[in-house]
């Protein structure tokens, strides 16, 4: 797992990306709610192990891409998209809540 | 009282509390801090996906139909509607920063030492992985005070 930092980096984010996108769609749409709680049994469950699924598919599909020349300007790329994609969801969650 | 609630709360926070270990060894890097950091962090890595394993079947087996409509039904359904949702979704971000943590420092732990601008991005990755973890516990604790105050409120005789 730490042959490829960038893979990993792009796998990271993707994942944070995937979670959230996954979360508010299924908020939005209760078929599409209730499928992922059909795959099994309940929704977080999926989200969980699809999250898991994505991340080794993603380090896998980028697993070949060159290794970044400024690794900490692609650690800070990781750090924004967790703060933006943790305050997505924390905003999301409060207007849905209101709703 | 799930014991289980217990055992997940211990999980995340010696989780977190490995992630500052880790941390404070990459502030004043030497080759012996470095190696401490690699094995403490991969105990991280460990407690945080333990963490999610145990929370993660608490969740699905219990708060769902003994918990979540009780604080629904009480004076601060927000702790479920706001706090809940986030929490169990941002946790989904932890153990894979987590990895990407722990392998940083095994691929570029001598870098550590003479690179300070990498040095930094790693410290403040271990510092995000340390405040989102405790953050979880914050959010637990608001949790456990709405299902309190929900079981209180029906407790509590009409005036």
């Amino acid at each position: 797992m730490t042959k490829n930092i960038t893979a990993l980096i792009y796998a990271t984010v993707g994942v944070i990306w995937f979670t959230v996108l996954v979360t508010i769609s299924a908020e939005f749409s209760e078929p599409f709610k209730n499928s992922l709680k059909a795959i099994t049994g309940h929704h977080w469950t999926t989200k969980s192990v699809f999250s898991v699924i994505m991340f080794f598919l993603l380090y896998f599909v980028f697993i070949r891409t060159k290794e970044s020349e400024n690794i900490k300007k692609s650690i800070n790329f990781v750090l924004l998209n967790t703060i933006v994609g943790g305050l997505v969801l924390f905003i999301f969650f409060i207007w849905h809540f209101l709703q | 009282m799930n014991p289980l609630i217990g055992i997940h709360i211990a999980l995340g926070e010696l989780g977190a509390l490995a992630f500052l270990w880790t941390l404070v060894e990459l502030l004043n890097p030497t080759e012996a801090r470095i190696s401490r950091a690699r094995k403490v962090a991969l105990v991280g890595v460990i407690m945080l996906f333990a963490a999610w394993l145990v929370g993660g079947f608490y969740y699905v087996d219990y708060y769902g139909t003994n918990v979540k409509p009780i604080i629904k039904e009480g004076p601060t359904p927000w702790a479920h509607g706001v706090m809940m949702e986030t929490k169990e979704h941002v946790f989904l971000f932890l153990p894979f920063l987590a990895i990407l943590s722990w392998s940083l420092i095994k691929k570029y732990g001598g870098a550590i030492i003479n690179d300070q601008g990498v040095r930094i991005s790693i410290v403040l990755l271990c510092g995000l992985i340390v405040l989102l973890a405790f953050s979880m516990a914050g959010m637990g604790y608001l949790i456990s005070s709405g299902f309190r105050g929900a079981i209180e409120t029906n407790l509590t005789p009409p005036l």
